[in-house]
């Protein structure tokens, strides 16, 4: 469903439920529920928000810290989180991630998502192996062959997986904005349930090709780097918030950046990565209330391009 | 773009010192009696303190970055590869093939003894003073910051014929430390750069090598 049909049928209802006694506080439940997406190739729905961990999770043995992530997790959870991200690259982060959610007793709205990583095909299947024991999970619900590393051998596997019930999605990944080409390519071409990659208020060069390629082929979108790791934060967190950001409820500078994102009609998750439990719970925000129309969406670029 | 955080490097480190304890002891030892013959030296002290020195370079490259980095950076491994190439050149140049030993020249021998120094007690105290305090310390030839560092000192007091080939390995890693320290912002890492990279020009300054 795109944001537009979303808000509207939104709006619809919570306009009609207002001419009804009990208006209020159903009007609230709706507002206060988790903004979703639904996933194209299934139409199963993800909360707007997800969990990356680049860097983040990679806290190799230090106890405090691991107990720490456990508690990034917690918080995600327990706000209405579903879909966390990690990767073979990403160091000790699957065996952190694993100890959280052990931690927690594997919470069953998980929704797991990982990448194979390496040059060898034949080496794909052990690298997911050792991910998905490091998870403790059965099997991930969605695997990306990450920065479109020898990507065709890489789908191969992943279609027989998916054939198999080894996974329900498959996808590829890109960052930084580096190779859009070549994944415009993949994405023409190939039967992709997600794409990944890096969008956010300052870093919109996908939505020139990318993002209405991805509605046009119903493929899901993960969007990476939502705040350039922590760049857009600094940047911005001296200004104060515009007044009209109040109308799609942002209160804090991650809300107002992670709520651009997912307002882009194709945008299916953002998976911004942090390693505090409060940051957490300031990300989760955006998860939350309105999301700001096309009108407000020009002018939040406006604003921070001014800055 | 590192897969970490300093606070993360620090406890890495913390946990390495305490899983490879007493080599810190062992390591300076082994670092002193390489200074002491590099000083004072005598028949078969080049080729002692290249075998010492290769040693240093060995234990990173075999035991440092494979072990515990690469449990956080996927570059390790390639890391721990150069240093043991600068091991192998060691053997090479120093033990089979070690320097003619004219004294060094005065200031690359006074710089060389500083340097070395800096690396043994300083560099610690650098990475010590840190967040996660002296279980964090960098050592000579159980860590690469310092071992790098102590292997430019001892080259500068080596004199002489000292292949530039020497030079590749510990100027890549100052490219590593650089942007470390920049990325990170950790003090050790920009120290080691601020020392290398005099240290390395000494080492090859024309003046210091014979024709």
């Amino acid at each position: 469903m795109s944001t537009e049909s979303w808000q509207t049928s939104r709006r619809a209802v919570l306009g009609g439920l207002a001419t009804l006694p009990f208006a209020g506080p159903i009007a609230r439940a709706i507002e206060d529920a988790p903004i979703t997406r639904t996933i194209p190739s299934s139409g199963e729905a993800l909360p707007v928000i997800g969990m990356g961990s680049w860097i983040t999770f990679n806290v190799g043995g230090d106890q405090r810290l691991r107990d720490v992530r456990a508690e990034v997790l917690r918080e995600f959870f327990a706000r209405g989180g579903k879909l966390v991200d990690c990767s073979p690259m990403y160091g000790t982060s699957a065996e952190v991630i694993g100890y959280g959610l052990e931690k927690l007793g594997r919470p069953p709205q998980l929704f797991a998502a990982s990448k194979v990583w390496t040059w060898w095909q034949s080496n794909g299947p052990e690298q997911m192996e050792e991910q998905r024991a490091a998870w403790g999970v059965e099997r991930f619900d969605l695997m990306q062959v990450h920065n479109l590393l020898n990507w065709d051998g890489h789908l191969e596997t992943l279609k027989a997986w998916k054939a198999e019930g080894r996974l329900r999605y498959l996808g590829i990944t890109t960052s930084h904005g580096s190779r859009h080409d070549e994944m415009e390519e993949v994405m023409k071409s190939q039967p992709l349930d997600f794409v990944q990659l890096t969008y956010n208020i300052l870093d919109r060069e996908a939505e020139e090709r990318l993002l209405p390629l991805a509605a046009d082929r119903g493929q899901a979108v993960l969007v990476n780097r939502p705040f350039r790791q922590k760049a857009l934060i600094r940047r911005f967190e001296g200004y104060p918030l515009p007044d009209w950001a109040i109308e799609f409820g942002a209160t804090n500078w991650p809300q107002f950046l992670l709520k651009f994102i997912v307002s882009h009609p194709a945008v299916t998750c953002a998976v911004p990565a942090t390693s505090r439990p409060d940051h957490m719970a300031e990300n989760m925000g955006a998860l939350h209330g309105r999301l700001p129309d096309a009108d407000l969406r020009r002018r939040m670029v406006a604003y921070v391009e001014s800055l | 773009m590192f897969p970490f955080d300093v606070e993360v490097l620090d406890s890495s480190y913390a946990l390495y010192n305490a899983a490879v304890w007493p080599a810190q002891a062992v390591a300076l030892a082994l670092a002193l009696i390489a200074v002491w013959l590099s000083v004072w030296p005598r028949r078969g002290a080049g080729r002692a303190v290249g075998v010492l020195l290769a040693a240093g370079w060995l234990w990173c490259g075999l035991v440092f970055f494979p072990r515990y980095l690469a449990q956080l950076d996927f570059m390790a491994p390639v890391y721990g590869w150069a240093f043991v190439a600068q091991a192998g050149l060691l053997l090479w140049a120093l033990v089979w093939r070690p320097p003619r030993p004219p004294a060094p020249a005065r200031a690359a021998g006074v710089a060389g003894l500083a340097l070395a120094f800096l690396a043994v007690c300083g560099l610690p105290l650098v990475s010590g003073f840190g967040e996660a305090g002296f279980a964090a310390a960098r050592v000579v030839g159980i860590a690469p910051g310092p071992t790098v560092i102590f292997t430019l000192a001892l080259l500068l007091l080596a004199e002489g014929r000292v292949p530039r080939l020497l030079a590749i390995v510990p100027l890549l890693w100052c490219g590593v430390a650089a942007v470390t320290g920049w990325a990170l912002g950790v003090p050790e890492s920009l120290a080691v750069v601020l020392l290398a990279l005099p240290a390395v020009g000494l080492l090859l300054w024309p003046a210091r090598r014979p024709g």
